[in-house]
């Protein structure tokens, strides 16, 4: 299976469209850090955040809480649909099949570069704007909105513990992109299914009588993130958010094992 | 060692359509079996089954006795082979995709290069394969075929869309194939020619029926003359022969074949067709060829003859 994710992994980084997400991901977190330098002058966001401004803590902490939902949704999304429907778009899962690969070992080899694109998406945003924040505004120990005084070693914590539970978040995400693309046979339209169910997923909330409902659904759970803002860190939320992504992990897992969705 | 195959009652339906109905054949170790038959026919569809791309609806396929569904990948060891146009990754090289496929397969390394030398693609083996022209990448899916030192062969119409030095190279590459190896091959092609030089059996289908396997020989009459009619119109020209007792056929591009013998004097029948209002563009004689007689048997709408 490790020659499946090596080859995999060599596949996709010989596309421009691989570093190009990376980069898009890398540039919005100085653009994290520049938005962040506007707050001052917001009397309303100064508000919330009054306490906090002018820290490079929380450019990470701001972009994690703030792509979570949508942005990083839809590049793991989008590399997650097209692994394999990309493939036999291509027309090169046939050549594998006919090598008598197991479309097993190429699955599992998929999942495992599309986990490590989805950590890597995360750490790349958090990392560009830790960066981007340290040199805009410096580190220094500051009291989070609850109130509590936190050092810079206890901000690194926070967000390392944010971005881990984002990263988490993603691999959902990206499982059940791939399990979509494996029932498809373009990237286009695997794309927009996957695509299509998040958006729908995040906008459950705006919609009467349905808003209910949207607690059952992973994405609600992204925005547990913001959880992690509060020192010591409160790990309930958190773990219950772990415990939601676990099943629905099963769930997706569960209905390739039924389907085997890989020879017409 | 060369794979014997059978195929026992296969059935693949497409939601409510079938595309292959009822079909069993075995083709023994170490021969060439070419299918033909018109687009649409099932050709593809067989192969795709055959190489564990596309599973029956029903029926089973043995490889040496082996079941090969439901997990050809178990059973796929000594089978190689493409179905459709062989595709590979274009921002790999030729010995960048060759190595992937060999790394998966386990196989030893310098496999990759024996078999791009086999196919002479040894000068282009660094080359991106998204620069390649289809000829090139036609030899590359053959080299990919080669790298497991297949028994069983199988081939979807390895000749398509090449012109004619790249189409002559192709069938002594696969002459080439039979002679060293041996490996057992399955092919389809429309050139019905190069099933003729490169099988020994032929297996014709139609709308997703077998209706024959065996001998290429065996298809019609190999050792009747057949004269050739370019005429106009074509039904009127048929429905006159036949009223004469001819077996007559259509051929395609305007033209009808009737077998001959002997005993008819062909000034004749053809003042008796221009008497009848019909056009006569070219007449020529000649020995059977396969076309003819596989066409002449569609049209006949023969039974299995196996």
């Amino acid at each position: 299976m490790w020659i499946c994710v090596k080859w995999e992994w060599r596949r996709q980084t010989r596309q421009a469209r691989f570093w190009g997400s990376l980069a898009a991901l890398a540039i919005l977190g100085v653009l994290f850090a520049y938005g962040y330098s506007q707050m001052r002058g917001q009397a309303d966001i100064q508000a919330i955040l009054g306490r906090v401004a002018g820290n490079g803590f929380f450019v990470p902490i701001l972009a994690l809480i703030l792509c979570t939902g949508v942005i990083l949704p839809f590049f793991t999304g989008v590399v997650g649909a097209d692994l394999v429907s990309g493939e036999r778009q291509l027309g090169t899962w046939n050549i594998l099949l006919t090598q008598g690969v197991s479309p097993w070992r190429l699955y599992l080899g998929k999942w495992w570069f599309g986990a490590g694109y989805a950590v890597l998406a995360v750490l790349v945003l958090a990392l560009s704007a830790l960066v981007s924040g340290m040199v805009w505004f410096g580190m220094r120990g500051a009291a989070i909105p609850s109130g509590v005084m936190v050092s810079p070693a206890g901000f690194l914590d926070i967000v390392a513990v944010m971005a881990g539970y984002t990263a988490a978040g993603q691999i959902v995400v990206m499982t059940m992109s791939l399990l979509v693309s494996a029932f498809s046979r373009m990237t286009v339209s695997a794309i927009m299914v996957a695509v299509g169910i998040l958006v729908f997923l995040s906008m459950l909330g705006d919609i009467p009588f349905l808003a209910a409902t949207q607690r059952f659904f992973f994405t609600s759970y992204f925005s547990r993130v913001g959880d992690v803002l509060s020192y010591p860190i409160d790990w309930a939320p958190l773990l219950r958010g772990l415990e939601v992504y676990a099943v629905y992990m099963t769930l997706f897992w569960a209905a390739i094992l039924w389907f085997q969705p890989f020879r017409d | 060692m060369a794979v014997a195959v059978e195929a026992d009652k296969l059935t693949k339906q497409y939601r409510d359509k079938p595309a292959l109905q009822d079909v069993s054949f075995t083709v023994p170790g170490g021969s060439a079996l070419g299918l033909v038959g018109p687009n649409g026919a099932g050709k593809s569809t067989l192969l795709r089954m055959l190489l564990g791309v596309s599973r029956p609806s029903s029926g089973r396929i043995l490889y040496d006795g082996r079941p090969l569904w439901p997990d050809p990948a178990r059973v796929m060891d000594a089978v190689g082979g493409f179905v459709d146009a062989p595709q590979f990754y274009p921002y790999f090289t030729a010995r960048e995709n060759l190595s992937m496929l060999a790394e998966l397969r386990r196989l030893k390394p310098g496999r990759v290069d024996e078999v791009l030398h086999y196919v002479h693609l040894e000068d282009d083996a660094g080359r991106r394969v998204g620069g390649f022209s289809h000829g090139m990448r036609q030899r590359l899916g053959i080299a990919a075929a080669l790298l497991k030192e297949p028994g069983l062969l199988i081939l979807d119409e390895p000749q398509d869309g090449l012109d004619p030095a790249r189409l002559e190279e192709m069938r002594q590459l696969i002459i080439r194939i039979r002679q060293d190896l041996a490996p057992t091959i399955i092919m389809s092609s429309h050139v019905l020619q190069d099933i003729e030089r490169l099988c020994d059996r032929i297996a014709v289908f139609d709308r997703g029926r077998l209706r024959y396997c065996g001998p290429t020989g065996g298809l019609g009459n190999p050792d009747g003359d057949e004269v050739i009619w370019e005429v106009r119109p074509i039904d009127m020209a048929l429905h006159h022969l036949r009223s004469m007792g001819f077996e007559v056929w259509a051929i395609g591009d305007g033209r009808i074949a009737a077998r001959w013998d002997e005993s008819h004097e062909l000034g004749s029948i053809n003042v008796s067709l221009i008497s009848a209002g019909i056009t006569i563009r070219t007449v020529m004689r000649r020995s059977a060829s396969l076309e003819s007689r596989l066409l002449r048997y569609l049209e006949d709408d023969h039974v299995d003859m196996r």
